[in-house]
């Protein structure tokens, strides 16, 4: 049986122990249910023989136009054509649950787990399973254990046991197993230690589960482990933290490392109106540095607004057991400033520009030419007629490699105290590839509305009209027209129930709630 | 209706009081330096305050509002704040908020509770916008290809790109070269700079022997390789093409 199952079970059976005598008990509890109703068209790989292909102006195309691709020697040439379209209506119900009470002082059990299902199929099936895959991802598997954990708050310690998320430089990773730290009374100086067995990287899941496989590729068969050491400082003026963290799985005697990676992140507060912070994270599998980032930020005079000037770069990190790593990819670098000003009493304006480009990649070719730097930027804007209605609209735009985008949002909150939000929103976006003909245009629509039904209890939901076109110098290009919806509920009840004038996040604290 | 008339009359009288909020309030680093003055002004700020006005924006420790009184002891107006975010939080933040929040958490949790971070860092497949606008679908493309931010710190790349593009026919199934990458003909003699400046996108489609096909005799290592470290942590995968000849030069090194 699998830890994570053993773990569904351990907390499922704890809630039942504790279901007894709740009238005792502290808790909070909160369920969110939703459903969306989303559409998307791909592309089926489809061929014909090389004697029905047409010549047009020295290119080839199908009877119906679509180009095609034909290789020497062979009989068939191969194209593309508009894939049929896939609806999908993913639903999902998360659990957050807090228990304390226990008669132990500092002792509270706290988790969230999800069910997760897509009501129809995907037309294909995941070829490691041979199943039938959902049509939308992240409904697979269907129960999942997100956290689930003792947790125990000593004068100068804090330990928690079972599965644990640690969200870090390092990215979301949770592992099932213990973490302790120490500090001193203060907290302004602590160790923290963790071990367990890990998940994969933003997943729910271990490497070794088949959902995170669909093309049936190279997996680990043992399931990884994880060890991590913090050391963390919370200074006046200096706050900051250090990370170690590594991965293996052993298979026959033989451990493979899957990562190992140092990390730090400093913030630094010389002046009350500038700040600065950064950090870098080290992969000692490669002996170079990853990803890092350094800003400083100053607030204007008089609440003018903020500005900010930075740095940062980025490399894509794979397990070590993967054979991406040897392929060697390269990091960019990039410089942006970015500013937020309150022009005038019910106005803020904002803008962000970014310059990047990435390192030699040492492996050019006179067959293509291929961008290497680009610039991201933004503009937008905040109207605030008064604390019930303001309207925003966001220009954003990305040039350079890969492929080119730029959306522009508008919206009109309307807000009636905490009773009811409705929100009207429309977009505009514009994408281009680089290496494909597909330049994309999409218009959208769409009215959100989020009430309170009663205390604890809220209803939201919306629905969006979606009109695309996928331009093409060929048949293959298309219209693609489709209605979005999301409905939900969110539910929150407790032992503290009796202070609905809580904010709801409040609630979900064991501390806020019982004193 | 008394009860009505009486909230309404409290709210009206709050909304007064907010308008007559003291100099200070509007302050630019109010947020960031109105502890101090708590802490020495206690009881000039429970003339207007009470522990609730506090929990408007310290949903995360409440307990920083022990020393007001509470709204049911009813020695303070209990002016509600409006809860908004500080100036470092423009919508840019949450592109770059990691360094910060890896920092201080601290300052995080003075407002923000562990859900509040799991709502994005926990992705929902029936959540519909959200961190991603709505229109993400179609501008998607270009900005997991440029990685603007890391997709990989909340996506795994297995589970969530590359399950989707196979359900829509992106993903190579057999021999390579057939065409997809049609404004770049030469794409597969030229690929080289494009997968090594976005390999994670290569990989949402391509899996390792697609590669592997031509790079079993096409030597892909490249800047940056570190043949020595990568084999003491992982020498199984340098088998996968070196078999037990990996290299006399990698050994010796070790």
């Amino acid at each position: 049986m699998r830890v994570s199952s053993l773990l569904s079970l351990a907390t499922l059976g704890t809630l039942a122990l504790l279901a007894g005598r709740l009238d005792a008990q502290g808790y909070r509890v909160e369920l969110d249910a939703r459903v969306q109703g989303v559409s998307y068209r791909g592309w089926q790989l489809d061929s014909i023989p090389i004697d029905q292909v047409q010549v047009q102006n020295g290119l080839l195309y199908t009877p119906g136009g679509i180009g095609v691709t034909c290789l020497a020697g062979q009989a068939y040439c191969i194209f593309y054509r508009p894939g049929d379209k896939v609806q999908a209506y993913p639903f999902a119900a998360t659990v957050d649950f807090a228990l304390w009470n226990f008669g132990v002082r500092g002792l509270r059990f706290e988790g969230s787990g999800r069910l997760a299902v897509d009501g129809k199929a995907g037309p294909t099936t995941s070829l490691s399973t041979q199943e039938s895959m959902g049509a939308w991802p992240g409904t697979k598997p269907p129960a999942q254990l997100i956290e689930a954990y003792l947790a125990y708050d000593g004068p100068w310690y804090a330990l928690r046991g079972g599965r644990v998320a640690n969200v870090s430089r390092f990215g979301y990773t949770a592992f099932d197993g213990a973490q302790v730290r120490f500090h001193e009374p203060k907290e302004r100086i602590g160790v923290s230690a963790r071990y367990g067995w890990a998940l994969a990287r933003g997943a729910l899941v271990p490497w070794t589960d088949a959902s995170l496989d669909p093309l049936d590729e190279y997996r680990p068969s043992t399931r990884d482990m994880l060890l991590g050491f913090d050391l963390d400082w919370n200074l006046p003026w200096l706050t900051g933290r250090v990370l170690y963290e590594r991965e293996w799985a052993s298979e026959n005697s033989v451990t493979t490392v899957a990562s190992e990676l140092l990390g730090g992140d400093v913030a630094l507060r010389p002046h009350r109106s500038v700040h600065l912070s950064g950090g870098l994270e080290y992969d000692m599998a490669l002996g170079s540095v990853g990803n890092a980032d350094g800003a400083i930020t100053g607030m204007l005079p008089k609440g003018f607004g903020s500005v900010t000037l930075g740095a940062r770069r980025y490399r894509p990190r794979f397990p070590l057991w993967s054979i991406w790593t040897a392929f060697s990819p390269v990091p960019y670098n990039a410089f942006y400033g970015q500013a937020a000003v309150h022009v005038l009493a019910k106005l803020d304006v904002r803008g962000r520009v970014e310059k990047y480009g990435y390192d030699e990649t040492e492996a050019a070719s006179a067959l293509m030419t291929v961008e290497t730097d680009g610039w991201r930027y933004g503009l937008g804007a905040t109207y605030r007629h008064s604390p019930q209605l303001n309207a925003t609209v966001d220009y954003q735009a990305g040039l350079g490699v890969g492929a080119q985008a730029q959306t522009v949002d508008l919206g009109v909150n309307w807000r009636a105290r905490d009773m009811l939000n409705l929100r009207i929103s429309g977009a505009y976006v514009e994408r281009a590839l680089e290496f494909r003909y597909s330049n994309n245009t999409l218009w959208r629509f769409g009215l959100d509305a989020d009430a309170k039904v009663r205390p604890g209890l809220r209803a939201f939901g919306g629905a969006w009209y979606l009109a695309e076109q996928r331009d093409r110098p060929d048949a293959a290009a298309f219209d693609w027209n489709q209605v979005r919806f999301h409905i939900g509920l969110r539910f929150g009840f407790g032992s503290a129930a009796d202070r609905p004038t809580l904010p709801p996040s409040i609630l979900r604290i064991p501390e806020g709630g019982a004193q | 209706m008394t009860r009505l008339l009486g909230i309404g009359l409290l709210l009206a009288t709050a909304s007064t009081l907010s308008a007559q909020a003291p100099a200070s309030h509007r302050a630019p680093d109010w947020l960031a330096t109105h502890k101090t003055v708590v802490e020495a002004q206690r009881t000039t700020c429970a003339v207007c305050h009470a522990q609730e006005s506090c929990w408007q924006c310290h949903r995360g420790n409440p307990q920083v509002a022990e020393g007001l009184p509470t709204a049911a002891s009813g020695t303070g107006l209990n002016v509600q704040v409006q809860r908004r975010p500080p100036a470092t939080h423009t919508p840019e933040f949450a592109n770059g908020h990691g360094g910060l929040a890896d920092s201080r958490p601290e300052a995080c949790a003075g407002c923000h509770v562990r859900q509040d971070c799991l709502e994005c860092h926990r992705p929902s497949p029936a959540s519909a916008g959200g961190y991603h606008k709505p229109g993400f679908l179609t501008s998607h493309p270009q900005q997991a290809y440029s990685r603007e931010v890391s997709c990989a710190n909340c996506h795994n790349t297995g589970g969530f790109c590359t399950s989707c593009h196979k359900q829509a026919g992106l993903v190579a199934n057999g021999p390579i070269n057939r065409g997809y990458h049609d404004q770049a003909p030469q794409f597969l003699g030229g690929h080289g700079p494009a997968a090594r400046q976005s390999l994670e996108s290569c990989v949402s489609c391509h899996v390792e022997n697609d590669c592997l096909t031509c790079h079993r005799q096409f030597n892909p290592h490249g800047p940056g390789f570190a043949p020595e470290k990568l084999q003491s942590r992982a020498e199984e995968m340098c088998r996968v093409c070196h078999g037990a000849a990996i290299p006399e030069t990698s050994r010796q090194r070790r």
